[in-house]
């Protein structure tokens, strides 16, 4: 769905021309020609005078202009001067006052009722008041006058002015009346006055002459359109207009065009200008309507009309009446006082078409936004609570239509509509009307998409026969039954119309009843005396009328294609002979119908399966003959090939052998071989039998095959010759020798290399001395032997030539050939083939005739002979290590126990229950905020010496020993004898609270020291509280871990030269520069260390003094 | 003796002579105050009880179900379309007699009943394909009508109410299709507020 970028404000004029109005523009506007309102002359009859004054508007004197300037003057007397007289044709007399048009409407009637009840003619200026000046009135916008010229008659105009009517102003000649007053002014001078009279007198009876030769003498003026009334039909958009015409005097009926306005929100605004034409008849109301875009409740319009005679009795020139007044349409006043409104509600319109919608707000400050499906759309304010939305070509989206809502920022009101946009209603397609029986026609279509909607239901469809006129209503949405009058119309002319809400698409079709005949489809189809090459169908169709004709058309089809098609003319009863069959053949007989004089279409087809009947073979065996010596007899192996299906005729049952022997009179001997076998065999002795042989089906046996065999094999000598194999074959030639020859016989076999090597030959007319040898069997690289035989006229083969050669010689990479015996089989496993090697393979079928077309070789590359092997073991690895790996990690705990348990804590040892037996005050704990790292303490480790301070025993020479070296970070005084500052070695790995701390608290421990030794950590009572309570949780921890080492951290002491300073225990940790080192300590000499978590170290931070004391 | 045959039998006859002796029986006592056709239920407010959860329980679903078929701006504006003030729904006092109880959720089911039927009627023309909407909603008028009809057994057999003034909503067969799309919305969701009210009631 688009929006549109702009608005327009105008109209469309599609609407317009909906209701037979032009679509012209208005007509240029110009001042329409005001005369005045005639007063009648002295002397008129009531009556006419009556119409003529009664119906004069004030401010328009009625009046007769005549050529004559002072007879002018005297009988109009209010014309203005030098206006009076105008020109041959047309006088324009203004008005002399613009006069408000319903005073002067009332005027004009009270003095027309006072002319009627006087019975005398009325003066304006007795019977009126002067016209009061209207302040918006224009003098050449009154009323326009329609003025007629009488042709080429004397210059005299009548100018008349009647409202609603022709005023018949000169129709009536004038007559004076006793009594009536004199229109002469008074003081003029008598034979003036008299002369007058005569003129006036004179040119009146001229006048009325003329009146009566003419029909029409005086013309109709203006009609202006009356009572207009507009009402608004919201849900359609339409302004519905309802205006009279004032009855017409002297016509029954008049065609009109009337001019309409539209104005939008004011009357200067002006959208919309157009004519509506139309026949006016007597008393009419006028009906017409005008359908807006924007909905009329968004805004009041406004609307006013003038009327022209457009009649072709009129002769121009003709004049526009005056405006009606302006009459407002306003649809907002019903509204309610909600705060926002949205138009137009269940709006229905065609896929395509431009919609607008309007919202109208009652608090011009309030902030608006409107959606269509979830997109915020813009339109266009048309006032300042009043905006338009274009959406320019809506398409369809669902049915049920589509939510338009919108909202007021800020506030809980959302006001919506649903805009339904119903499918394009399509024209119908393929519209067709047909009878099956002359009684009903069937009109069919198709009929497009389905435009149905939420509460609009489908399209529907009427039949309109225009010839007969009659209609109905089409039940079905693509077919409609018409019933055909027993009258036989011969000539239809059928529309269809489909419609819906929105509109009407119709489709139109001529023809003739008997040209639309659609037969029924034939019954009763048979195939009788069904013989091996005859068969006769017979069948019935539904009769049409009583002398129609139908033209049937017979297919035969053998094998899914016609084999041969028959035209048959029939009334009732069809039957055919078809002939030319071919035994023991299944055929389908199919007959159609149409209608012979008239083709339309076929009827549909019935169809019926028949197998003819079996005939005996047509054609003798292609037999062929082996002879070899088997235990010294000769046995003759008869080959036969099948017979087609074209010459076996039927199923063959069996086959016939019948033996003669030619050189002895020993009776025939017969053998039977089944239908499946291709050959038989036959012992025979040295002398020469004819061999018959013979199909036989149900039908008979077929002609004999006849071959003459000896025990002598003849010239088995000849000398093989080469022959060269082409793309075709090979091609075999050979030399006749006796002349007598009935033919020859060319012999090989398809498979050399095989038992039975399957035995193939060629028979060859006697004139024929070469022929191409071809098989599907021939291999590249395969020896194949050609034996030509000469037929004799005692049919006595004798061996020609012989012949061998190759298709095609290969090279080494020659290949193996493997035959399949099972069909069924579709796997073939290749062994033995060379790794890395690349093979072609080729499969094709064999039959007993032979084998198949060779197609291309597939492409095959052995794999590397250890690839299989490398896969077999790496993946079997690779799910080794990845089952591993997974139980690892599902038992990592358990393998964290096994394979690398937590190294025991010093700290939890047992040493604590010692501290704590003991109660050394002197017991202190390093504090980490006591190491100020100073120096790098370089261990030379002599060998032999591989553990420092490991026993008690060890002597002070062997602690030179392992004197270490230091590398002083920071200026450290010579003879510092102080806590001073120290470097920390850490192994994270075994003491993670330690670390984390930071403390340096690990202290060398040895095994003898430990017992009777005061720990190193003596701390204040609270702590050694909190140590004693972990110590005691570590015991049997330590417990467990028997079986493993621990392993220690030590400290190095600071050992800088001072070695008097060091205590008599060697053990005596010095808790500077400390230096930890990993020892493995075994179990029964390593107790833990009293360690301490790091919490424990860094919240009781021990003054510095207490580390030397 | 024959003039006590002749004037004292026919007088005792006469005297014992009922008016309409030989017209039919009344089928409905004439002191009934209400009568159903068949005899209620033994554990008819348990049956009430759970209908109302019954209700209770599918209301959310049959709200949720019904906005979004409506599309938007509905499922995403439901406090300004859907918000549950309709104006002239039958009131109810949790806290009042069994019987004040049972003739207001009489009103309510009523109420209910009749606008089900609005939006069902008004939705199999507006979204003829949310099946599974119309289901729910025939569900549920399916509902209303055996409460309604418990209810009633339960009033009449118990309180002998044999009526009770109902009201029912606006019809809806006049409004503009978003108009109803809003009203049947406005009311699911004040049926889902008060049926939760009401089930825990009772």
């Amino acid at each position: 769905m688009s929006f549109a970028q702009t608005f327009s404000f105008g109209e469309s004029r599609d609407s317009v021309s909906r209701f037979g109005t032009t679509s012209c523009p208005a007509r240029p506007h110009r001042p329409p020609r005001s005369l005045g309102c005639p007063l009648g002359p002295a002397g008129w009859p009531a009556g006419a005078a009556a119409r003529t004054g009664a119906r004069c508007p004030a401010g328009r004197v009625f009046g007769f202009h005549f050529s004559f300037p002072g007879l002018a003057h005297f009988l109009s007397h209010r014309t203005a001067p030098g206006r009076g007289v105008q020109g041959p044709h047309l006088s324009r007399v203004p008005p002399a006052f613009p006069v408000d048009p319903k005073e002067a409407n009332s005027c004009g009637s009270r003095r027309a009722k006072r002319a009627q009840r006087d019975g005398k003619l009325q003066k304006s200026s007795a019977l009126c008041p002067p016209p009061r000046l209207s302040r918006n009135s224009r003098p050449w916008a009154r009323a326009p006058q329609l003025i007629h010229s009488p042709g080429a008659g004397p210059a005299l105009h009548v100018h008349t002015r009647v409202r609603g009517g022709l005023a018949p102003a000169a129709a009536a000649p004038p007559k004076s009346r006793p009594g009536s007053r004199s229109p002469l002014p008074a003081g003029k001078p008598e034979p003036m006055a008299l002369f007058a009279v005569f003129q006036t007198s004179f040119l009146l009876a001229l006048l009325s002459l003329r009146a009566y030769q003419s029909e029409v003498l005086v013309e109709p003026l203006p009609l202006t359109p009356e009572s207009l009334n507009v009402s608004i039909d919201s849900a359609h958009q339409y302004l519905n207009l309802q205006w009279s015409v004032h009855s017409l005097a002297y016509y029954q009926e008049l065609k009109m065009l009337f001019q309409i306005q539209i104005s939008r929100m004011k009357t200067s605004n002006v959208i919309w200008v157009g004519n509506y034409s139309t026949v006016v008849k007597r008393d009419p109301v006028l009906h017409w309507s005008w359908k807006s875009e924007l909905p009329l409740e968004c805004a009041t319009h406004f609307v006013r009309m003038r009327s022209r005679v457009d009649d072709a009795k009129i002769p121009e020139p003709r004049f526009w009446s005056n405006w009606s007044s302006w009459k407002e349409a306003d649809a907002q006043k019903s509204l309610g006082r909600d705060p926002l409104f949205l138009f137009p509600k269940d709006k229905l319109v065609e896929e395509g078409s431009n919609v607008t919608i309007c919202y109208m707000s009652r608090n011009q400050q309030d902030n608006i936004s409107c959606y269509l499906e979830g997109q915020q759309i813009h339109g266009e304010q048309l006032d300042s609570n009043v905006s338009a939305f274009k959406l320019n070509k809506v398409s369809f989206i669902r049915k049920t239509g589509t939510n338009i809502f919108c909202k007021v920022d800020q506030k809980d009101v959302i006001k919506g509509i649903v805009l339904f946009v119903s499918k394009v209603l399509e024209e119908p397609k393929d519209f067709s009307c047909e009878t099956q029986d002359f009684k009903t026609l069937t009109c069919t279509w198709d009929p497009g998409t389905d435009t149905s909607l939420p509460k609009r239901s489908s399209q529907s469809y009427t039949l309109f026969e225009s010839f007969s006129g009659k209609k109905i209503l089409c039940e079905h949405k693509n077919s409609c039954n018409w019933q055909v009058d027993s009258d036989s119309q011969e000539m239809y002319n059928f529309t269809l119309v489909a419609e819906n809400a929105l509109g009407n698409r119709s489709v139109s079709v001529l023809f003739s009843l008997t040209h639309r005949v659609h037969p029924k489809t034939p019954y009763n189809l048979f195939l009788k005396n069904v013989s091996g090459t005859k068969a006769t169908v017979t069948w019935k169709v539904h009769p049409i009328g009583n002398y129609s004709t139908l033209l049937c058309q017979l297919d035969l089809l053998g094998e899914g294609n016609v084999i041969q098609q028959h035209n048959v003319s029939i009334k009732e009863n069809g039957e055919y002979l078809l002939s030319e069959l071919e035994p023991d053949t299944e055929y389908m007989a199919r007959v159609r119908c149409a209608d012979a004089n008239h083709f339309w279409k076929w009827s549909g087809s019935i169809s019926q399966k028949f197998i003819t009947a079996e005939a005996a073979p047509s054609e003798a065996l292609d037999v062929w003959r082996n002879v070899k010596s088997v235990s010294g007899r000769p046995t003759v192996t008869l080959f036969w090939k099948p017979l087609s299906k074209l010459h076996a005729n039927g199923k063959i049952l069996s086959y016939n052998v019948t033996v003669e022997n030619l050189d002895r009179l020993s009776g025939l001997e017969v053998h039977s071989v089944p239908a499946t076998a291709n050959g038989t065999e036959l012992t025979l002795d040295q002398d020469s039998y004819q061999i018959h042989v013979t199909a036989l089906n149900s039908a008979g046996p077929s002609p004999a095959s006849v071959i003459v065999v000896s025990g002598d094999p003849g010239n088995e000598e000849v000398e093989e010759e080469r022959v060269n194999g082409t793309e075709d074959g090979f091609s075999v030639s050979w030399k006749p020798q006796s002349g007598k020859a009935i033919g020859y016989v060319v012999e090989w076999c398809d498979h050399p290399q095989d038992l039975p090597c399957d035995l193939q030959w060629k028979n060859l007319s006697s004139n024929t001395t070469s022929t191409v040898i071809s098989s599907g069997a021939f291999r590249p690289g395969v020896r194949y032997n050609f034996r030509i035989y000469e037929i004799s006229t005692e049919r006595m083969a004798y061996l020609l030539e012989k012949k061998a050669g190759y298709l095609k010689e290969l090279d080494k990479s020659a290949c193996c050939q493997h035959r399949i015996d099972n069909p069924e089989q579709k796997t073939f496993v290749m062994e033995n083939l060379q790794p890395e090697s690349v093979y072609e393979f080729l499969v094709t079928p064999y039959t007993s005739a032979g084998s198949g077309p060779l197609d291309a070789f597939t492409k095959v590359t052995t794999p590397d002979e250890y690839s299989h092997i490398l896969i077999r073991i790496i993946l079997p690895m690779i799910v080794c290590v990845l089952l591993i790996m997974i139980t690892c990690y599902l038992k990592s705990q358990w393998m964290k126990e096994k394979c690398y348990p937590d190294i025991p804590d010093p700290y939890k040892s047992n040493v604590l229950s010692l501290i704590k037996s003991k109660e050394n005050p002197h017991l202190t704990i390093m504090n980490v905020s006591d190491c100020v790292p100073d120096a790098i303490e370089v261990i030379h480790k002599p060998e032999g010496s591989k553990i420092q301070f490991l026993g008690a025993s060890k002597s002070l020479t062997e602690t030179e020993f392992t004197k270490p070296a230091y590398l002083y970070l920071l200026p450290a005084e010579k003879n510092y004898s102080g806590p001073g500052p120290c470097i920390c070695f850490e192994n994270l790995t075994y003491n993670e609270a330690a670390a984390d701390s930071g403390s340096c608290g690990h202290f060398p421990v040895t095994p003898e020291a430990l017992p009777g030794q005061p720990g190193p950590l003596t701390s204040p009572e609270n702590l050694l509280k909190a140590l004693e309570k972990n110590y005691m949780n570590s015991l049997g921890e330590t417990a467990a871990g028997e079986a493993s080492l621990n392993y220690v951290s030590q400290l190095a002491s600071q050992m800088s030269g001072d070695k008097d300073s060091l205590p008599a225990n060697p053990p005596e940790p010095v808790l500077c520069s400390e230096y930890k080192m990993q020892m493995a300590i075994p179990l029964g000499l390593a107790s833990p260390p009293p360690a301490e978590n790091s919490g424990l170290s860094s919240t009781t931070p021990l003054d510095q003094s207490e580390h030397y004391r | 003796m024959k003039v006590l045959a002749a004037g004292v039998v026919p007088l005792l006859l006469v005297l014992h002579w009922k008016h309409g002796a030989g017209s039919p029986l009344p089928i409905t006592p004439v002191n009934a105050t209400c009568a159903t056709r068949h005899p209620c239920h033994s554990n008819l407010m348990n049956q009430i009880r759970n209908q109302l959860l019954q209700l209770n329980s599918s209301a959310n679903a049959l709200f949720i179900l019904y906005y979004t078929a409506q599309g938007e701006p509905f499922p995403n504006n439901l406090d300004k379309l859907c918000s549950p003030n309709v104006t002239d729904f039958p009131p109810f006092h949790a806290n009042g007699t069994e019987k004040a109880r049972l003739v207001e959720l009489y009103r309510i089911i009523a109420y209910l009943g009749a606008s089900l039927g609005n939006i069902t009627r008004d939705q199999k023309v507006l979204n003829p394909n949310a099946l599974s909407l119309h289901s729910k909603l025939n569900a549920t008028a399916d509902v209303m009508r055996g409460l309604l009809s418990n209810v009633l057994c339960r009033l009449c057999s118990k309180y002998h109410v044999a009526h009770v003034d109902v009201a029912y909503g606006p019809d809806t067969s006049g409004k503009d299709v978003f108009q109803k799309k809003k009203l049947g919305c406005q009311l699911l969701g004040k049926y889902k507020q008060v049926i939760a009210m009401v089930a825990q009631a009772f």
